[in-house]
């Protein structure tokens, strides 16, 4: 290693001193320092993504990760640290896919991680299902809004031929008044009818919030992204299914030996999962 | 994070799903501990006696199973004659332990133990040696303690 490399470790190592006594500030300052002595180390650019998280540079986090997976291709790291970004950013989508990237590799590695990592995935997921839910909603308002004022248009332009048919003579005034009275009145009923029909088929009136039982995870209880299944038939999620194999190498029902090579991957519980929570975000706080 | 998650779900299972002669309270501000009533079965030595017993779910619950600790005495063979009362046999000990077991049997578990020892795999020998050999002075002692102890 030459002396620049050498020197560059020590600010790093300078750097997660601050890093873990809380001074991020300082410590992205100690990290820069390390990378422009070195700037061929990928965990140079995590660490100081990393603190970049803690102070909450979005933007320049980013920077740092795209950079760290540049130099190295199977960073999870960088990945993990990009979704968060991106999550805070509010892309959804893009955190989706770095963390499902992220997780891969976990799995591929054998990263103690992957509980951390695949908790991330599912945020992200529900961000997602959010943002759509939000777009849902804002174009069935604006609709609705639209059909209202159509509504409104077609009563002003009846009352204004009653108001001629009353100046041309060919009704008396009372009957007008009645006749506009009654165009009032119609009017107001198709718009709470409208009203109550946009409310009826709003999803929060008609789906019952409950995750069926086979999308859960027999452990952690909560809706599986992951699902494998073990020689019982039982499925779990790969990610705290192998939580409990670090601890126990058993079946968590049998306790007969089991290793998560034993396991596959339960494709059609897998496709399950994904589209309910495609359509029900919310199940990941559920 | 995630025991207390499976934690307040199981209290949920369990509300809606009640076991008889088993009361649950816990405090919201600390989901990892419950706090149980048992109700001592009739036709045992316990009958007639409130037992209070406290759940504490470790950090990494369900992957480590639940501690439990009896606050009221009870002459029983299974349960410590001490100031933890802790009872840690079958399902609950950590090399039998499986993540998937739920509390639901748990609680079911412990009111098998209390109508029916386990003097094999006892945690206090001399009660379960008298369990064995002098069954009527066991129960004439479960009943004093239950009398003593346990009444509310």
């Amino acid at each position: 290693m030459d002396a620049s490399k050498a020197k560059a470790n020590l600010l790093k190592e300078d750097g997660n001193k601050c890093f873990q006594n809380g001074n991020y500030q300082e410590a992205e300052a100690l990290y820069s320092k390390a990378i422009q002595k070195d700037s061929t180390n990928a965990k140079f650019f995590t660490n100081r993504a990393m603190a970049r998280l803690k102070l909450e540079a979005w933007d320049n986090c980013i920077d740092d990760c795209l950079k760290s997976i540049d130099l190295e291709n199977d960073n999870m790291k960088g990945y993990y640290y990009l979704a968060q970004a991106q999550l805070a950013m509010h892309h959804p989508n893009e955190a989706y896919h770095s963390a499902l990237t992220a997780y891969e590799i976990c799995i591929k590695t054998s990263n103690s991680s992957a509980g951390s990592v695949s908790s991330l995935v599912l945020q992200a997921k529900k961000e997602k299902w959010e943002a759509k839910e939000k777009d849902r909603i804002r174009r069935h308002s604006e609709l609705l809004t639209e059909l209202e004022d159509g509504l409104g248009h077609v009563a002003a332009y009846e009352k204004h031929s009653i108001t001629a048919r009353i100046k041309n003579g060919e009704i008396s005034q009372s009957d007008g008044e009645e006749e506009m009275k009654e165009v009032e009145d119609s009017t107001r009923r198709k718009i709470e009818e409208l009203q109550n029909i946009f409310a009826i088929s709003d999803p929060k009136h008609l789906q019952r919030r409950e995750v069926p039982d086979y999308l859960i995870d027999g452990i952690s209880f909560a809706i599986m992204h992951d699902p494998v299944v073990t020689r019982t038939g039982q499925s779990y999620d790969r990610s705290t299914l192998i939580e409990h194999l670090r601890r126990s190498s058993t079946d968590p029902l049998t306790r007969e030996p089991l290793r998560i090579e034993d396991c596959r991957t339960n494709i059609a519980l897998k496709a399950a999962c994904e589209q309910f929570l495609e359509e029900n975000g919310w199940a990941v706080d559920w | 994070m995630a025991a207390q998650k499976r934690s307040i779900k199981e209290l949920t299972m369990l509300n809606n799903d009640p076991i008889d002669g088993v009361e649950i309270d816990h405090d919201d501000k600390d989901m990892l501990t419950w706090k149980i009533t048992i109700t001592g079965l009739e036709e045992t030595p316990y009958e007639g006696g409130t037992f209070i017993l406290h759940v504490t779910f470790p950090n990494d619950y369900p992957f480590k199973a639940p501690v439990l600790s009896f606050k009221t005495k009870i002459y029983h063979p299974n349960i410590s004659n001490d100031d933890k009362g802790s009872m840690c046999l079958g399902l609950l000990r950590p090399d039998s332990w499986k993540p998937s077991t739920r509390m639901t049997t748990v609680l079911a578990f412990v009111k098998q133990i209390l109508t029916t020892p386990e003097p094999d795999e006892a945690i206090e020998v001399n009660i379960a040696k008298e369990f064995k050999d002098n069954n009527k002075e066991f129960t004439k002692k479960a009943k004093e303690w239950t009398k003593k102890y346990a009444k509310r």
